[in-house]
């Protein structure tokens, strides 16, 4: 199916104004100005007077009211075929499931129940959380060899629904958003690792364990680091309507992203799979969504097989996703 | 701005500072002009920062009130285009690499042509992908009126002869 004029629209805006970078100092400028009080009078005349006199925009020449006089040529003469503006299928396919993702309901209900099944190579669990849409805490069931039946409630472990609410929904401002939680988290994970170590050898420093721990960390690149915490995102079924169509049209700007619409899931089930494979190791990561965009049915992984073994998959499958407002039940 | 504030506004701007001067673009078919507008909003804002609840959908209103009053107060005039001679119009592969200073001519032309409000409606909804509610309250008209000018822009847009040749999709990745 051909992309939508609007998708296409889109895209020219952007390739048209991508080179236009606002100039820092600007901001700059007007800081120093407004933290020092002084009133200054502004007045567009100037800019006035620039449009009205033309202005020349790299290789084009845009006229001046003195040219504007003079005759057009005919139209035959000027028509130019220029090439195309593409839209991949993939980023078409993307643009299809964002639209369809914010039309979605967003159904009612303080807790939700996800059930799902996690595979790999030597398991097979099957899984149950509850989380509570409004405080994040979450209760995790499971039955599998060797693990309890039931985990200590995790206290705020999910952001909540109004937390998700509140994420930026433009494009751009999610790609940064994610990026800047993605780092984040990284320090963060640095920070905890240095800390237990040091407890473990107080001898070292918590710096010093920090540093080693900052240079064994993989290199993920910017995308890297957005394809996943995108995908991860999406796996929440808190994010509602207008954060899971954001969602895809961050993917839809992500460099690597591969889509097949015409997959199935491991258990058969119709989906469009979209993964993208890393820079950094050839680690593959995959979602494999509901063609109408409104839920995620497995996420995998699979490693590299660079260390000359078998690459391995790893992945959870969403069996379903119920909203009540009646509380999980616990034996703790 | 106390030092919090100035803070709270450097992070606004580096976030949100490259999209708003793309949107100024884009609504004025004028880099430089952009450049000016970009920077009046960003005063405007600073000296009401404390009692912005909304930076972004402040900048947007000030960025369509500015404009609109632009257009009123000069006449427009039509653009003649000359595109770069040195285009090689035959080339397969220069499709996807026409930089955004070849593209821009041809869009600017078609943007031109629907009314400034009609122009907002439709760079503020599918550039900044704003939804229709916050463009409705933008602009102060219903969702309804921000809906139907978008597809009725939108059509118009397609009947644009330098648009409909620029822009057409084929299927392959």
């Amino acid at each position: 199916m051909p992309p939508l004029y609007d998708d296409i629209l889109r895209e020219l805006m952007h390739r048209s104004t991508d080179d236009l970078h606002a100039p820092a100092e600007v901001a700059e400028d007007i800081l120093s100005r407004h933290r020092r009080r002084r009133v200054r009078n502004r007045t567009l005349g100037a800019a006035a007077t620039g449009v009205a006199a033309g202005t020349a925009v790299g290789l084009v020449a845009v006229a001046s009211p003195s040219q504007s006089a003079s005759p057009k040529p005919p139209a035959a003469s000027r028509s130019v075929h220029l090439p195309a503006v593409r839209l991949t299928a993939a980023q078409t396919t993307l643009y299809q499931l964002s639209k369809s993702a914010a039309g979605t309901a967003q159904p009612a209900g303080h807790y939700v129940r996800l059930a799902e099944v996690t595979t790999g190579p030597d398991a097979y669990s099957h899984k149950t959380s509850v989380i509570d849409s409004q405080t994040g805490d979450v209760w995790t069931f499971q039955k599998g060899a060797n693990m309890p039946s039931e985990l200590p409630v995790a206290r705020h472990d999910s952001p909540t629904e109004a937390a998700y609410d509140g994420y930026p929904t433009h494009p751009a401002g999610l790609r940064a958003f994610l990026l800047k939680k993605a780092k984040k988290e990284q320090a963060i994970s640095i920070s905890s690792q240095a800390r237990q170590m040091h407890h473990a050898n107080p001898k070292i420093s918590v710096q010093a364990y920090e540093q080693q721990v900052a240079a064994q960390m993989p290199d993920l690149s910017d995308n890297d680091l957005v394809f996943q915490q995108a995908a991860d995102m999406l796996w929440s079924p808190l994010v509602g309507p207008s954060l899971r169509s954001a969602l895809f049209k961050v993917l839809a700007t992500t460099p690597g992203v591969v889509v097949n619409s015409s997959a199935r899931d491991s258990r058969g089930r119709t989906a469009i799979k979209i993964s993208r494979v890393d820079d950094y190791d050839g680690e593959i990561f995959a979602t494999y969504e509901k063609p109408d965009g409104s839920q995620v049915l497995q996420s995998s992984f699979t490693t590299s097989n660079t260390n000359g073994g078998y690459a391995v998959t790893f992945s959870d499958v969403c069996l379903s996703i119920t909203r009540t407002n009646k509380a999980p039940t616990t034996n703790r | 701005m106390d030092k919090k504030q100035s803070r709270a506004f450097a992070e606004f701007v580096s976030e949100t500072g490259d999209t708003l001067l793309r949107t100024a673009t884009l609504l004025t078919s004028d880099p430089q002009l952009a450049e000016d507008l970009y920077q009046e909003t960003l005063h405007r804002l600073a000296a009401r920062w404390s009692r912005v609840e909304n930076p972004r959908a402040f900048c947007y209103r000030v960025l369509h009130n500015i404009v609109i009053d632009q257009s009123r107060a000069q006449q427009r005039r039509p653009r003649e285009l000359t595109l770069f001679a040195g285009h090689d119009g035959s080339d397969p592969r220069s499709g996807d690499s026409l930089t955004a200073v070849e593209l821009r001519p041809v869009l600017f032309a078609a943007l031109d042509t629907p009314s400034p409000q009609q122009r907002t409606i439709v760079v503020l909804r599918y550039f900044d992908d704003r939804s229709e509610a916050e463009v409705a309250d933008l602009l102060g008209v219903s969702a309804g009126t921000v809906k139907s000018t978008a597809s009725r822009a939108l059509a118009q847009l397609r009947a644009q002869p330098g648009l409909t040749a620029l822009l057409s999709t084929t299927d392959t990745p």
